[in-house]
């Protein structure tokens, strides 16, 4: 099928009207932007992020026009619309630094799930002695006034004095903090961090 | 790859244009001149250089025979003053290599040398040199001829073996396509009209629910108790949101999907029967934004999922390259997601299925590298002959591991798709092998058998008469089939119409037709349903046996090599006459025999014969296991008329029936391609390549043959690009006269 004909079927349709998990127009399971493993995720109504699976990362989070849908479907492949506000061209890793040495890190992904008001994804960090398990909760209700995004992290069997630290292009353009809202470089230990888009 | 590649070098460079001075070492051999090749395709002559502006459509080969064996240097003339991306694939009897083709300089002609082959006396030997896939030059690469350079004098001579055999007239199931549902089957359409689902996946869950997924990302269920008498049944939704599933199977409650680019299982963690996990087992493996790169099939065995990365197709109009191991069968571990690669060189490997005594079996389709559609047995570290470019797959083997059956490509299939093992309630079928197609339409079976542990067997067209294309397939304890239909292209009517789901029951109703086919050392002993008449099946007469090999070729197409008329020396009939042994003294290793029953060949019962055609492909002569040739009984040899008819004039309409009806109606039924009716003579609007704008053309003879041997060269208003397969490249010109003749008569308006 290569007639380009561009369906817009997605709408903005609140998760609890769904009976089903993976409702497309919720979260995107095709290709986004030529990015062949990757998936979108809609947070509140209007606002989209991309993520590269095969990166762990979020390469693109944008806001749908006004009464507009912010992704579009041609056959089997999606394109995003509307306005840009965090896009990550670069092929930044997650660091792993452990007695002030960088360790390289094996990306695998683990898979995803729908929840009422969350979708999880999650990746394994492989380094040189061990796995790392890194859990990113996307909320599904609109980010709070102060913040246009967010997003909840959470990393297991990080060893004491070992930091995981996100891609370069990602923290300069997010906000990493602690639970209690600290702001921090890298992820420490295995309690909650967050990621916001000021 | 292992090395392969040929010792190129200059030899000798000639400076007036296409002007060569007869090499010295020439006269001890022969040269194969540009002008007596198969065929020009959409390539022009310049004198007697061969311009070749265009990869795809010309078939540039000959025919040799040697008197005795030798070896063999092999010398080309040509010109060409930039370079190439690509290299020419060089066959000499079936051993490929490659000819990275050095540039010359203008109006240069050089002679070089493309390596030394051994030839052996006997059959003759086909030597092709080919383009490569689907390139379209912006100069012209000129060919004037292969020398070829040996060390006795008059050993080498050109024959002519392009004339296909003429086969007899052709009717449904005796060389065309049947046209009826299988005597012994019941089928029933279970499609909801409100609804379209491209079934692309089926697995039981528990005894009696049916659940399958849709090219659209959905996974239904159906109790099977709930069926309706009338009416559709109740599909109920129960996972959404997957990603062009292609593959489904059930292991111990748990789910696994084979998606676009990961092998996935869907987990219900809080049992509360929805599906909120989808946990990736494996991506290990490279992919693009191809669409034609799919993960096809799902067979779990021994805690492992079995699938298969099927190739771009995109790639074929730029430059070839495949992304690293596309074109392999995988393997995961379903708890461990360890994935490991077990054979390489698959195309569009559609389906995959249990085969007899826990083989696994693959179906490929024809294309570039496969001249036929085929049926695999898979092994590990195999390599199943397709190749882009470098850097190669790391299985690619320059000698490609044969399929158990050759499946002929549209001769009995054309896209074909699971296969699937048949259970002991379906009678003298048990044990068989089914798949469908999802062009050519139907079921077709296979009879397969193993010779010192190698994979052969014999396709048999089985049924036609389905509303749908079937695609995947689940069979319940009880031995009831269900089949997924399927469709492609863009024309929503015609999707509607052929996917959906059909309901299929074996009734166990006799039939008559040719049941297995067994290779025996001296000949083909076929076996049938039900015993012969009386005296009938003696003459070896009653048998229209042709046989034939392939070639593969690095362009859409490949050819049949060799096709001949077969001798058949006596037919023996066993004693509860069930039975019948073709003596064949000609058996060659690697090649497809293709046996003809007559339509007049009726059982004991008095049934008339289901189908008559049986592809049988050689790959292991057994040894030991003679076939007995018996004594004619008296009179038995005699015929009142001759048991096949032979017109000139079928062959247009038997490959319109077997190529083009799938897709081309003859009356204004909406199918994958433009309707026929009314073609011939009138103004078909096309989109104009050189403009992109729409323009009115006369459908002429003329206008038929270009749009056979170049399908994107003048497309019909509202049909893309790349949707119908170039079948100019598999028919040989006398065959494209012939349908193009057919195609003028039969499109007028009645």
């Amino acid at each position: 099928m290569n007639r380009r004909h561009f369906l817009t079927i997605f709408t903005v349709l609140p998760l609890s009207a769904q009976a089903l998990p993976f409702d497309p127009t919720v979260i995107s399971r095709l290709s986004l932007d030529t990015k062949p493993r990757s998936l979108s995720i809609r947070q509140g109504g209007n606002v989209w992020l991309g993520y590269d699976l095969e990166r762990a990362a979020v390469f693109k989070t944008w806001q749908a026009p006004a009464n507009k849908p912010g992704l579009t479907k041609a056959g089997f492949v999606t394109r995003s619309a509307g306005k840009t506000w965090f896009e990550d061209g670069s092929k930044d890793p997650w660091e792993l630094r452990r007695g002030g040495k960088m360790q390289p890190l094996k990306v695998r992904y683990l898979g995803c799930t729908h929840k009422d008001d969350y979708i999880e994804l999650r990746w394994e960090l492989q380094h040189d002695t061990g796995v790392l398990k890194l859990h990113e909760r996307i909320p599904l209700a609109a980010a709070s006034t102060t913040d246009r995004v967010m997003r909840e992290l959470r990393v297991e069997s990080l060893a004491k004095g070992e930091e995981l630290l996100p891609p370069a292009a990602m923290l300069k353009a997010w906000k990493l903090t602690t639970e209690s809202k600290a702001p921090t470089a890298a992820i420490t230990g295995s309690a909650l961090h967050r990621l916001t888009l000021p | 790859m292992k090395p392969f590649f040929l010792h190129v070098f200059l030899a000798l460079a000639c400076w007036v244009p296409l002007a060569i001075t007869q090499a010295e070492d020439a006269p001890l051999g022969l040269d194969l001149p540009a002008t007596m090749i198969f065929s020009k395709g959409p390539n022009e002559y310049a004198g007697d250089a061969l311009e070749i502006t265009k990869g795809r459509g010309s078939n540039i080969g000959w025919y040799i025979q040697a008197k005795q064996q030798e070896e063999i240097t092999v010398f080309i003339e040509y010109s060409c003053e930039k370079p190439l991306d690509q290299p020419y694939q060089l066959s000499f009897d079936g051993k490929d290599s490659f000819w990275e083709v050095p540039v010359t300089k203008k109006d240069e002609c050089a002679r070089i040398k493309l390596g030394t082959f051994q030839v052996r006396a006997g059959l003759p030997v086909l030597i092709m040199l080919v383009p490569p896939s689907n390139r379209k030059y912006d100069h012209p690469l000129r060919f004037r001829k292969l020398a070829l350079s040996g060390g006795t004098a008059g050993n080498l001579a050109l024959v002519n073996m392009t004339a296909e055999p003429i086969a007899p007239v052709a009717t449904p199931g005796f060389g065309q396509k049947l046209g009826k549902l299988h005597p012994a089957l019941k089928a029933r359409d279970l499609r909801d009209e409100s609804h379209v689902m491209r079934i692309s996946g089926m697995a039981m869950r528990g005894k009696r629910e049916l659940i399958f997924t849709t090219w659209d990302g959905e996974l239904y269920s159906l109790d099977l108790d709930a069926i309706p008498n009338e009416g559709p049944p109740p599909f109920r939704l129960i996972a959404q949101g997957l990603s062009e599933p292609m593959g489904l199977v059930i292991s111990e409650g748990r789910i696994f999907v084979t998606e676009k680019n990961e092998a996935t299982e869907l987990i219900d963690e809080d049992e509360d029967g929805i599906y909120e996990t989808y946990r990736c087992i494996s991506h290990e493996w490279p992919c693009t934004m191809d669409s034609h790169e799919y993960l096809f099939g799902a067979v779990l065995q021994d805690s492992h999922l079995y699938f298969s990365l099927s190739v771009a197709m995109g790639s074929r109009n730029s430059d070839n390259r495949q992304a690293p191991l596309r074109g392999s069968a995988v393997k995961v571990h379903v708890d461990t997601g360890k994935t490991e690669v077990v054979a390489g060189g698959l195309r569009t490997p559609d389906g995959i299925g249990l085969g007899p005594n826990g083989s696994i079996l693959i179906t490929d389709n024809q294309g570039e590298w496969l001249p036929a559609d085929k049926l695999i047995h898979l092994q590990k570290d195999a390599f199943y002959q397709f190749r882009s470019r470098a850097p190669w797959h790391p299985l690619d083997h320059m000698e490609a591991t044969p399929p158990a059956v050759w499946m002929p490509h549209g001769e009995v299939a054309n896209s074909p798709t699971e296969p699937f093992l048949l259970p002991s309630s379906w009678g003298p079928y048990a044990g068989h092998v089914l798949w469908g197609d999802a062009t050519f339409g139907g079921l077709q079976r296979a009879f397969l058998e193993e010779v010192d542990g190698v994979m052969q067997g014999a396709v048999f067209p089985f049924s036609q008469g389905f509303r749908h294309l079937l695609h995947r397939f689940q069979l319940t304890p009880e031995g009831e089939l269900f089949a997924g239909g399927i469709a492609r292209g863009s024309d929503k009517e015609f999707i509607q119409r052929v996917s959906g789901l059909t309901h299929i029951r074996y009734t166990g109703k006799p039939v008559f037709e040719p049941l297995a086919a067994r290779l025996k050392s001296n000949g083909l002993e076929v076996e049938f349903t039900q015993p012969l008449k009386q005296d009938k099946g003696w003459n070896p007469a009653d048998y229209h046996v042709t046989q034939w090999g392939y070639q593969g070729t690095q362009t859409y197409g490949g050819q049949k090599v060799r096709h001949r008329l077969a001798e058949v020396r006596s037919a023996s009939v066993s004693a509860d006459r069930r039975r019948v042994f073709l003596e064949m003294p000609g058996i060659i290793t690697g090649e497809v025999i293709h046996v003809r029953l007559p339509s007049s060949l009726a059982s004991e019962s008095g049934l008339p014969l289901w189908a008559g055609d049986i592809w049988f492909t050689v790959n292991r002569i057994p040894q030991d296991r003679p076939g007995e040739v018996l004594p004619a009984p008296p009179g038995t040899l005699a015929s009142a008329k001759p048991y096949f008819e032979f017109s000139k004039d079928d062959a247009g309409r038997v490959l319109y029936q077997n190529f083009c009806a799938a897709c081309h109606s003859l009356n204004d039924t909406k199918l994958v391609g433009p309707s026929f009716t009314g073609l011939a003579g009138a103004q078909v609007k096309v989109r104009d390549p050189a403009t992109g704008k729409t323009i009115e053309v006369k459908a002429t003879a003329d206008y038929l043959r270009q749009s056979i041997l170049e399908p994107n060269a003048l497309l019909v208003e509202g049909y893309p690009e790349n949707l119908m397969p170039p079948i100019g490249a598999i028919l040989t010109p006398a065959q494209i006269d012939s349908l193009v003749d057919y195609i003028v008569k039969a499109s007028k308006r009645k």
